[in-house]
């Protein structure tokens, strides 16, 4: 009977805390949305820029190409005919000479950005990607098995239970036995479904202390990353293919008689892909401006969540889950009450 | 009033319109070598200018050298035809633009004052298409505060303190503010390199504030009284620069 009592209060526990815990799960189930989204996002732009600097590789080597005169280092000085009046046909690129009369000298940087242009950007992913493995850890960390530690518990009661036995010679059931039985077993259950309600709670908070903690810096970080996105990122991969494909088309102009048929053919529709790679720049930065509003909206959808303010949606999906869990809750103390 | 991304938006726009002209068979091969010298110049100085600054820095002196810059050359390759004239001055446009985004932040700081009160005026649409809108025109009240003189708004309630009810000197006051409206508007609405002012924008000023030193009294009173005289020419200012404003449209 008294263990009958126990029963009923861990239900009762688990119903008092029940809508609450509807909401936690709901809460995290948005932290887990923001969490793959940030990941996401990181993910995205950290392919973009590394893309950039393969094709600024790329664009440096065909404009080094296109040239004898060009040395394949990462700063070039190149002449370029201004004046109406230029002599064509004069080498693109000067080392420590003055240019040609008409002719405008340049300093130019090809091949990989600078470091200090890319740190920025480095500092902005990695503030997202330490935010998001936070998130992770709070929401991964593994649960307690409760119905195996309750287990292990019994066989030592037990064990204890036959040894007072014997000492006092009274004929007290088998522990072990009653943890077996159907009843034992749902009341295992019922202990692990209050765990699994205690958990989520706990996770909740600490995914609420992490989001006070560095949520704003997040939120920070994945507007100006989305800046770099569309404002530099998109400008420089535009300079990077624009500069491949008219680097192989100046090395068509200049040796199209001396090469084959086979040849210029070949050039020439690798200037025709490079061509289409430049057009569809500005698709593929806006591809990867949107994973960062995603995590952006994830981020708001988070702060929301965790503030109350929960989306009729996540209303309807935490009144189910209530209702689920009421169910499941009842069903257990059902068979607690009633054993077959 | 220009920012990070106006600056880089502008140069993008260029780079993008020299890009299209490269491609363009009209000036193929003719004018390769320079086309593509300047978009391959242009591309480097816009990356290293993109590096080296940031959108934290705000509405800086330092952006809007290469804002016109940039405004200005994509202004004259709008309508550029392959004649050797044409695309020189188009190029040595371009120079000027590259320069102006690989000169140093000390450098650009100096002219600070020129180019503060001029209109920016609405882009033409990007050359690519599916690529990003043009930015708005500058907002109603924005071009207000350039072109009503407030400096000498607040400086003529001290002439009319000097003057202290002496007519002659309240007049020269009033000329000397006028004159003073008309200087800080040529730099003002000079480009930052130099070159025209908006005469038409320094008229503008100069008419506001005239209406509204006759609004307070400056030229004497109307046969109503102070109380007419301020009520009619209140009127009347307000109505000048509502109407002037929705006139005096940049192109």
């Amino acid at each position: 009977m008294r263990r009958m009592d126990a029963c009923r209060l861990a239900a009762c526990l688990c119903f008092a805390g029940l809508t609450g815990c509807a909401a936690d799960a709901v809460r995290l189930e948005t932290a887990r949305t923001a969490q793959a989204d940030s990941r996401a996002a990181v993910g995205a732009a950290g392919a973009y820029f590394d893309a950039i600097e393969q094709h600024r590789r790329e664009a440096a080597a065909a404009l080094v190409g296109s040239d004898p005169s060009c040395l394949p280092t990462a700063r070039l000085r190149i002449q370029v005919p201004l004046a109406p009046d230029a002599s064509p046909g004069a080498p693109l690129c000067i080392e420590g000479t003055e240019p040609l009369p008409g002719y405008t000298a340049y300093t130019i940087d090809v091949g990989p950005s600078p470091r200090e242009a890319l740190e920025p950007r480095i500092a902005l992913l990695a503030a997202i990607a330490d935010y998001a493995d936070a998130l992770a850890a709070i929401l991964d960390e593994p649960g307690e098995d409760v119905s195996a530690e309750l287990t292990a518990f019994a066989d030592q009661l037990d064990r204890l239970a036959r040894f007072s036995n014997f000492v006092a010679g009274t004929d007290l059931p088998g522990i072990n036995a009653a943890v077996q039985s159907e009843q034992g077993q749902s009341f295992v259950a019922l202990i692990a479904f209050a765990d699994e309600l205690a958990r989520e709670a706990r996770q909740t908070r600490d995914v609420r202390a992490l989001v006070l903690a560095s949520g704003g810096t997040v939120d920070r970080a994945l507007a100006s990353l989305h800046q770099q996105v569309t404002s530099w990122g998109q400008g420089a991969a535009g300079n990077a293919d624009d500069l491949y494909g008219n680097a192989l088309f100046r090395t068509y102009l200049r040796d199209r008689a001396s090469l084959t048929s086979e040849q210029r053919e070949a050039l020439a529709n690798r200037i025709f892909v490079a061509r289409k790679t430049a057009r569809e720049g500005p698709a593929r930065a806006a591809a990867v401006a949107d994973a960062i509003d995603l995590a952006a909206r994830a981020q708001a959808g988070l702060r929301n969540a965790l503030g109350g303010r929960l989306t009729a949606d996540q209303r309807r999906v935490a009144a189910q889950l209530n209702i689920d869990r009421i169910t499941r809750a009842l069903g257990l103390v059902a068979s607690l009450a009633n054993p077959l | 009033m220009t920012t990070y991304a106006d600056a880089i938006k502008a140069a993008d726009d260029l780079a993008e319109q020299l890009q299209a002209l490269v491609e363009d068979s009209r000036f193929l091969p003719r004018f390769f070598d320079q086309l593509f010298g300047l978009r391959t110049a242009l591309g480097s100085a816009r990356d290293r200018f993109a590096g080296a600054h940031s959108d934290s820095e705000g509405d800086a002196p330092v952006f809007a050298a290469p804002y016109d810059r940039c405004e200005q050359a994509s202004r004259l390759g709008r309508s550029l035809s392959p004649d050797d004239v044409a695309v020189a001055r188009y190029a040595a446009a371009v120079d000027r633009a590259i320069a102006s985004l690989s000169t140093d932040a000390a450098d650009n700081t100096r002219p600070a004052l020129r180019g503060t009160l001029r209109l920016r005026p609405a882009n033409a649409p990007a050359l690519r298409p599916g690529h990003r809108p043009p930015p708005l025109a500058e907002p109603y009240y924005a071009s207000l505060v350039k072109l009503f003189p407030v400096k000498a708004v607040t400086l003529y309630p001290l002439a009319i303190g000097i003057a202290a009810g002496d007519a002659v000197i309240r007049l020269v006051l009033i000329a000397v503010i006028a004159l003073f409206v008309v200087v800080l508007r040529w730099f003002g609405t000079q480009e930052e390199s130099g070159g025209d002012a908006d005469l038409l924008a320094i008229g503008i000023s100069v008419a506001s504030f005239l209406l509204y030193a006759a609004s307070l009294g400056g030229f004497g009173q109307l046969p109503g009284g102070p109380e007419q005289t301020r009520q009619v020419l209140a009127f009347v200012t307000i109505m000048w620069v509502a109407l002037v404003l929705a006139e005096h449209r940049p192109p």
